[in-house]
C-alpha cells in the first residue's frame, strides 16, 4: 500500500509534533479531571466552615493543602468547584458564540451579494459597539441566572467568528464539490449544513479553543466585580476578587485561584495555536 | 483626507445613536424600578415621583426629551443619589478616571514601542526574550489578576508604595494603578510593534534604501519605524477600550475615586439614568478612541486613504 494518510492522521501527527499543545493538553485535561471529580474526593466541602481553622495558610498536616478563608472553607475545594463553575460557563458560552458565528458566517459567506452586505454590514455595526458594557447592564439588570450570563458572555465572542467563516465559506464556495452538489439539485441550506458546515469544523474547533480562554476572562471580569456568579457558587473571579480584598492578611486566598486561571489561560491559548498549525492545511510545513 | 474624516464622522454618528437607544430601552425594558424599596409606597405617592422625573410619559417622548438634554450635556439626575445630576457625578469622577487612563496610555506607549522596536532589531538576544516573555504573560494575566499581585509584591513584601487609596493623587499613590493598567498594553504593543517592524524590515521599499546606502538610523526612524506604525496605531482604538474596561477593576481594586465604581454601582441600585449616562460615556469615548486611531492610521499610511474600505 502506498503511504498516502488522511488528513486527520496529518493532522493529529502535527499536532503531537508542536510540544507546548501537547503539555498544554495534558495540564489541561488533568485540570478537568481535577475540577470534576476533585471536590467529590476530598475530604473537605466547599460550603462546610471549619470552625477550628479559619483563614488558615496551606498545611499539609491539617487538610488544607491551599488553606481556608476567612469562614475556614478549604481552598483547594472552593478553587476546584470554582474552576469547574468557571470551564461550564466559558465551554457553554463558547458553544453559543461558535454556533451563532458559524450559522452566520456561513449563510452570509454563501449567499452572498444583498443578503452577505446587510448581514455582515450588521457584524460591523455591532463590532463598533463596546459588547462589554452591555453584558454588565444586561447581567445586572435582568435576573441574575446562569442561562443569561452564558448568553450575554456569548454575545461577546460570535462577531470574529462570523467573520473568520464567512472568509472560509467564500473561499470554499467556489469549490468544484460545492459546484457538484449544485449542479445534482441540492437546495441551498442543504449545501451550507451538509456540505459547507462539517468542511469548516476545524476552523471551528480552532476557534473553539481560541474562545474558550477568552470566556473564562469575560467571566471572571464579571464576577469579579460582583455581577457574574453568584456567593455561595464560587468561581474563579469571585475568588481572586475574595481573595484581593484579603492580600495582606492571607495572601495564599489570592495565589491560587489566579494561578490556576493563569494555567487555564495559558494553556487554551498553546492548544490553540498548536490546533491553528495543525488544522490549518496552508500552514503545512 | 478631509474627505475621509467626514465620511467616518458620518459612519460613527449612527454607531452612537444605536448606543444610546440600546442602552435606553434596556433600562426602561428592566424589570424592577428605581422607587421599588422595602416599604411600598402609596400609589399617589408614586405617581407624583414618576411624573416629577419623566417617567409617566409615552416612551418617545422620554427618549426625545432624553435625546434633547445629552446634546446640552444633560444627563438628568441620578435616581439614587439624591441632589446629584448624572452630569455632576460624572464632572465629580471624570478628570481622576481621564488622568488614570491618560497616564496608563502614554505609559503604555512609551514603553511597549521602544520595547518592541529594540527587540526586532536585535532578535534573539536578551531583550527580545524579555520582551516577549513579558507579551505572552500580558495575554493570560488580567488586570484584576495583575493588579493584586502588583500590591502583594510592592505593597506589602516590599513595602515600596501604598496598597490603595489616591490621596488627592500624590504621585506614590498613582505608580500602582497606572501600571497595573498599562502592563497589558505594553505587553501587546511591544508584540505588535516587533511583528511590524520585523516584517517591514524585509519588504522592497527597506532593502532599496539599504542599498542607496541610507545611514542604519535614518534607515530606522525616517523608513522603518513610520511603516510600522499603521498596526500600532491601529491597535490604539482596542487599547483605549482595554483601559476604559481595565479601569473598572483597578477604580475598585484601588480605591479610586473615578466613574468606574458609577457604572456598576448605577446598574446594581437600578439607577437608570445614571448607568445609561455611564453607558453612553463609556461607549462614545470608545468609538472615538477608534475613530481618532483610524484617522491616525490613515495620515501615516497614504494607501488607506485611497483605498476603499477592506
Amino acid at each position: 500500500m502506498t503511504r498516502d494518510r488522511s488528513l486527520w492522521a496529518e493532522s493529529v501527527s502535527r499536532l503531537l509534533d508542536h510540544s507546548a499543545a501537547v503539555a498544554s493538553l495534558a495540564i489541561l485535561s488533568a485540570m478537568v479531571v481535577a475540577a470534576v471529580i476533585g471536590p467529590w474526593l476530598s475530604p473537605h466541602q466547599a460550603e462546610v466552615l471549619d470552625w477550628s481553622m479559619m483563614g488558615a495558610p496551606p498545611d499539609l498536616l491539617s487538610g488544607h493543602w491551599m488553606g481556608t478563608d476567612r469562614l475556614g472553607r478549604d481552598l483547594l475545594v472552593r478553587t476546584l468547584e470554582g474552576m469547574r463553575i468557571s470551564l461550564l460557563i466559558a465551554v457553554a458560552a463558547a458553544i453559543v458564540s461558535l454556533v451563532l458565528g458559524t450559522l452566520w458566517g456561513a449563510i452570509a459567506g454563501y449567499s452572498g451579494g444583498r443578503i452577505d452586505s446587510v448581514m455582515m454590514r450588521g457584524v460591523d455595526v455591532l463590532f463598533a459597539m463596546p459588547t462589554l458594557f452591555f453584558v454588565i447592564l444586561l447581567t445586572t439588570l435582568f435576573s441574575r441566572s446562569p442561562l443569561l450570563l452564558i448568553a450575554c458572555i456569548g454575545l461577546t465572542g460570535w462577531l470574529t467568528v462570523a467573520r473568520v467563516v464567512r472568509s472560509e465559506t467564500m473561499a470554499l464556495a467556489s469549490r468544484e464539490f460545492i459546484e457538484a452538489s449544485v449542479a445534482c439539485g441540492a437546495r441551498p441550506a442543504g449545501v451550507v449544513f451538509r456540505h459547507l458546515v462539517p468542511n469548516l469544523a476545524g476552523t471551528v474547533v480552532t476557534y473553539a479553543t481560541l474562545l474558550i480562554p477568552q470566556m473564562i476572562l469575560v467571566e471572571s471580569f464579571l464576577s469579579f466585580l460582583g455581577i457574574g456568579v453568584q456567593e455561595p457558587a464560587s468561581s474563579l473571579g469571585n475568588l481572586i476578587a475574595e481573595g484581593a480584598a484579603e492580600l495582606d492578611a492571607a495572601p495564599w486566598m489570592l495565589v491560587g485561584p489566579a494561578a490556576c486561571l493563569v494555567l487555564l489561560v495559558f494553556c487554551f491559548n498553546y492548544l490553540g495555536d498548536g490546533l491553528r498549525d495543525a488544522l490549518d492545511p496552508r500552514r503545512r510545513r | 483626507m478631509l474627505i475621509y474624516t467626514l465620511k467616518r464622522l458620518a459612519e460613527a454618528l449612527p454607531t452612537l445613536l444605536v448606543v444610546i437607544l440600546l442602552a435606553f430601552l434596556l433600562t426602561r425594558a428592566a424589570p424592577g424600578g428605581p422607587f421599588d424599596e422595602e416599604q411600598a409606597m402609596p400609589p399617589e405617592v408614586r405617581a407624583n415621583l414618576e411624573r416629577s422625573y419623566g417617567l409617566d410619559a409615552p416612551l418617545h417622548e422620554q427618549f426625545l426629551r432624553y435625546l434633547g438634554g445629552l446634546l446640552r450635556g444633560d444627563f438628568g439626575p441620578s435616581f439614587t443619589f439624591k441632589d446629584y445630576s448624572v452630569s455632576e457625578l460624572i464632572a465629580e469622577g471624570l478628570p481622576t478616571s481621564a488622568a488614570l487612563g491618560g497616564a496608563a496610555l502614554l505609559l503604555a506607549v512609551l514603553a511597549g514601542i521602544p520595547l518592541g522596536l529594540v527587540a526586532a532589531l536585535r532578535a534573539r538576544g536578551w531583550l527580545d526574550r524579555l520582551a516577549m516573555g513579558l507579551a505572552v504573560g500580558g495575554i493570560a494575566l488580567p488586570v484584576f489578576v495583575i493588579g493584586p499581585l502588583l500590591v502583594l509584591v510592592f505593597g506589602v513584601y516590599l513595602d515600596l508604595v501604598p496598597v490603595a487609596g489616591w490621596g488627592e493623587g500624590a504621585w506614590l499613590d498613582r505608580i500602582l494603578p497606572t501600571v497595573t493598567l498599562a502592563l497589558p498594553i505594553v505587553a501587546y504593543l511591544a508584540r505588535l510593534t516587533r511583528g511590524s517592524v520585523l516584517e517591514v524590515l524585509q519588504s522592497p521599499f527597506v532593502m532599496a534604501a539599504k542599498a542607496r546606502g541610507v545611514a542604519r538610523h535614518s534607515l530606522i526612524l525616517r523608513h522603518v519605524l513610520p511603516a510600522a506604525m499603521v498596526p500600532v496605531i491601529g491597535y490604539l482604538g482596542p487599547a483605549s477600550a482595554a483601559i476604559l474596561t481595565g479601569s473598572l477593576v483597578v477604580e475598585i481594586l484601588f480605591g479610586i475615586p473615578g466613574i468606574g465604581r458609577h457604572l456598576v454601582m448605577g446598574a446594581l441600585n437600578r439607577d437608570y439614568t445614571l448607568v445609561m449616562g455611564m453607558v453612553i460615556l463609556y461607549a462614545s469615548s470608545m468609538i472615538l478612541a477608534n475613530l481618532v486611531a483610524d484617522l491616525g492610521c490613515a495620515a501615516v499610511d497614504p494607501r488607506i486613504r485611497l483605498g476603499r474600505r477592506r
